[in-house]
C-alpha cells in the first residue's frame, strides 16, 4: 500500500485554490499583457520607422495592433491550460522586443 | 466554429471576475462618459451667460488685439482663443505667462466681457471625471480609467464569447419572468444592441490617452520626444522662445481668414476654425497657430493646424494627418463627439446609457445568483450596498451637483471653498452618504435612493425656473434647446425614478420578507450563463 504524503497545497482548500489560481492568471493576464503590449509598440515603432514609414504612423500602426495583441493575450491567459509555459513565453517575448528596441534598431535610419 | 466547453467555461470566470471587480468604476465612467455627450449643453443650463443667440462669424481682433498688445514679452506669454460655436457662444481667451493663467469670457458681436458663474460646469467637472475621476495624485485616476477601458474591451470579448446565441439575445427580454431571468435578459440585450459602442468606445478612449497609459513605448520611434510625436499627429507645435522682441502681429481676423481658405480649397467643403494660439507673445520667435480640430463635417478629428511667423505672416507649418493616423483620429474624433449631427450625438448618448444599463444588470445579476446560491447575509448586504451606492447613487450625486449649481451664489464660500469646490463638494458628499445609506437601509434602499432621485430631478428643474427664469415651456417656446433639453431630461429622469420608486414600494409592501426568503432558500447549482 502506498501511503501519500500531504503537500502544502494538498491542505489548502478547493475554493483558495480556485481563488489563488483566477487570481494569479488575472495579474498575470494583465501586467503580462500590458508589457508585452508595450514592448510590442515601442519594436513596431522602431522597427517600421527603421523601414521608412514615418516615426508618427509607425507608432499609431504599433498602438492600434497592440490594443488586439492585448485582448488576445489576456483571453489567452484566461484560457490556457499550459500557464506555466504561457508565462515563460511571454516574459521570453517581452525581453526579446525589448532588446530589439534597445540594440537592433534606430528611428528613421 | 464549435466553442469548446472548457473555453466558454474560462470566459465566464473572466467576465464575471473582471466585471465584479471593476463594475463600480465602469459605471461611473459610463455614466459620466454618457452625460459628457452634452457637456456643453449641460454648460449652458448651468450657466446662464452661455444662454444667449449665437454669432458666429464676428471678427475677433477687437477681443483679442488689446489682450496681445497689453501682453510683456518677458512673460513668455501663450494667449488661447477658442472662438465661438453654436454649442459654446462665447469667445474664450486663456492666457498662460508669468507664472498666471488668465480665463476670460467674451460677448463675440460687442466684444465686451462676460462674468461667470463660478461653476466647473459640465465640462469642468462630469468630463474630467470619465478620464481621470478627478484623482490626481500620481496621474493615478487615469490608470485606473486605462484599467477599466482595457477590462471593458476584454469583457466584450469574453461576453461575446459566453453567448451561445447572440442573434437570438438581441430579440429576447422577458420582464414578465423572474426578477434573475429578466436581468439577465436587459443585461444581454443592452449589451448586444449597443455592442458597437461597447468596443469603440473604450478603445478609442485608450488611444486618446495613450502617451500616459505606453509612455517609452509611445515614444520609441521618436527617441524619446514627445513633443516630436504630438507634432507629427496632430501639428501641435511650441516654438523656441528666442528672448529678443519681435513685433506683434498685425490681425489675427486675416491670418484665420487664410487658414480657412487653405482648407476649404484642400476639403473641396466650407471649413471653420476652431480655435488659435499665440505662442510667445512679442517674441521674435513668436507663432500663431490656427486650429481645425473638430471639422463640422467629418467625425476624423486633428484634421488641420497651420502655424504663421508673428513676424512675416508667412505659414511656418503645415499640417495634414497620414493615412494610419487618420484611423486613430477616426477613432478618437467618434469618441469626442464634436462633428455636426445632433442625431449621431443623440445616438452616442442611448449609446452610453445602454452601457450604464448593461453594467448595473450585470453586478444585479450577479448579485441575485450568489443569493440564490445562498451567499452569506452579511456578504450580501456589503455587496448590496456596494451596488446601489455606485449606479443609483451616483445618479443621485450627479442631480445634487446640478442642484448645488442653481442654489449657490458666485459670493458663496464655506469651509475654505468657493463656489465651484461647493458643488463639488454636493457631489461627493451625496455619493458618499448613498454608500452609507445603503449600507443601513440594505434592500430598501433602492426605492429610497430611487424616490431622491425623482425628488433631486425635480427640485433642480424648478431651481432651474426659480433663479433664471427658464422654465421648461419658456425656453421651448424661445428656442433655447439645450436648457430645454437638460430640463426634460431631467422630467424624463423624475418619471422613471418615481415609477420605480412606487413599484419598489408596491413589491415590498406586499412581501416585505422577500429578501429574507430568498437568502433562506436551499443552494441551488447555477448553469453557466
Amino acid at each position: 500500500m502506498v501511503s501519500a504524503k500531504l503537500t502544502f497545497w494538498d491542505t489548502i482548500p478547493e475554493k483558495w485554490k480556485t481563488l489563488l489560481s483566477r487570481s494569479y492568471r488575472i495579474l498575470l493576464a494583465f501586467i503580462g499583457a500590458y508589457l508585452l503590449t508595450s514592448a510590442f509598440i515601442g519594436a513596431l515603432g522602431r522597427g517600421l520607422s527603421a523601414l521608412g514609414m514615418s516615426p508618427g504612423e509607425a507608432t499609431y500602426t504599433g498602438l492600434l495592433l497592440g490594443m488586439l495583441l492585448f485582448c488576445g493575450c489576456v483571453v489567452w491567459v484566461a484560457a490556457t491550460k499550459y500557464i506555466v509555459r504561457l508565462s515563460v513565453l511571454i516574459v521570453a517575448l517581452t525581453g526579446l522586443l525589448n532588446f530589439f528596441i534597445s540594440h537592433l534598431s534606430t528611428p528613421g535610419a | 466554429m464549435q466553442i469548446s466547453r472548457e473555453f466558454r467555461a474560462s470566459m465566464n470566470w473572466l467576465h464575471t471576475w473582471l466585471g465584479i471587480a471593476l463594475s463600480g468604476v465602469l459605471f461611473a465612467i459610463f455614466w459620466m462618459g454618457t452625460l459628457t455627450v452634452f457637456h456643453m449643453e449641460i454648460n449652458r443650463w448651468m450657466m446662464p451667460e452661455l444662454r444667449g443667440g449665437v454669432t458666429l462669424d464676428a471678427p475677433i481682433d477687437p477681443i483679442v488685439m488689446p489682450i496681445i498688445e497689453a501682453t510683456d514679452p518677458e512673460t513668455q506669454t501663450s494667449i488661447f482663443i477658442r472662438r465661438a460655436s453654436e454649442r459654446e457662444p462665447l469667445v474664450r481667451v486663456i492666457s498662460f505667462g508669468g507664472g498666471e493663467r488668465q480665463d476670460l469670457w467674451f460677448e463675440p458681436e460687442t466684444g465686451a466681457p462676460v462674468e461667470r458663474t463660478q461653476s466647473l460646469g459640465a465640462s469642468g467637472f462630469f468630463y474630467p471625471f470619465h478620464y481621470s475621476l478627478h484623482i490626481g495624485w500620481l496621474g493615478l485616476g487615469y490608470w485606473i480609467v486605462g484599467l477599466a477601458a482595457m477590462a471593458m474591451l476584454v469583457l466584450t470579448i469574453s461576453g461575446i464569447f459566453i453567448h451561445r446565441k447572440i442573434f437570438q439575445d438581441f430579440f429576447t427580454f422577458r420582464p414578465q419572468k423572474k426578477a434573475r431571468r429578466s436581468t439577465l435578459d436587459l443585461h444581454n440585450l443592452t449589451a448586444i444592441v449597443a455592442l458597437p459602442f461597447h468596443i469603440l468606445f473604450p478603445l478609442s478612449g485608450v488611444l486618446i490617452f495613450a502617451l500616459i497609459y505606453f509612455p517609452n513605448a509611445m515614444t520609441q520611434a521618436h527617441d524619446g520626444d514627445r513633443r516630436a510625436l504630438i507634432e507629427e499627429n496632430n501639428g501641435f507645435y511650441i516654438p523656441d522662445y528666442l528672448g529678443e522682441p519681435g513685433p506683434l502681429p498685425s490681425s489675427m481676423d486675416a491670418i484665420v481668414a487664410r487658414a480657412e481658405a487653405i482648407w476649404t480649397e484642400r476639403d473641396e467643403q466650407p471649413a471653420r476654425a476652431d480655435g488659435l494660439r499665440i505662442a510667445h507673445v512679442g517674441d521674435a520667435g513668436s507663432e500663431i497657430m490656427v486650429q481645425h480640430v473638430f471639422p463640422e463635417r467629418k467625425v476624423a478629428m486633428s484634421q488641420g493646424a497651420i502655424s504663421f511667423s508673428a513676424k512675416t505672416d508667412e505659414i511656418v507649418r503645415d499640417f495634414q494627418p497620414r493615412p494610419v493616423q487618420n484611423v486613430s483620429a477616426w477613432m478618437e474624433g467618434a469618441h469626442f463627439i464634436r462633428f455636426d449631427s445632433w442625431a449621431v450625438r443623440w445616438l452616442f448618448f442611448f449609446g452610453g446609457l445602454a452601457g450604464t444599463m448593461m453594467i448595473a444588470t450585470g453586478l444585479l445579476f450577479w448579485m441575485r445568483a450568489r443569493m440564490r446560491k445562498g451567499m452569506e447575509p452579511a456578504s450580501v448586504r456589503v455587496v448590496r450596498a456596494l451596488t446601489i451606492g455606485s449606479t443609483t447613487g451616483m445618479i443621485a450625486a450627479s442631480a445634487a451637483f446640478l442642484i448645488a449649481n442653481r442654489s449657490l451664489t458666485n459670493d458663496s464660500a464655506a469651509f475654505g471653498l468657493d463656489r465651484s469646490l461647493l458643488e463639488v463638494l454636493a457631489f461627493f458628499v451625496v455619493w458618499i452618504m448613498s454608500f452609507i445609506h445603503a449600507g443601513l437601509r440594505d434592500k430598501y434602499a433602492w426605492k429610497d435612493q430611487a424616490g431622491a432621485i425623482a425628488f433631486a430631478c425635480l427640485a433642480a428643474m424648478s431651481l432651474n425656473w426659480a433663479t433664471t427664469g427658464d422654465n421648461l415651456f419658456v425656453s421651448l417656446s424661445s428656442g433655447q434647446w439645450a436648457v430645454a433639453g437638460v430640463d426634460l431630461a431631467l422630467l424624463a429622469s423624475f418619471l422613471i425614478a418615481a415609477k420605480s420608486a412606487l413599484h419598489l414600494a408596491r413589491v415590498q409592501a406586499r412581501d416585505p420578507e422577500f429578501s429574507a426568503k430568498t437568502l433562506s432558500r436551499a443552494p441551488k447549482p447555477v448553469a453557466a450563463e
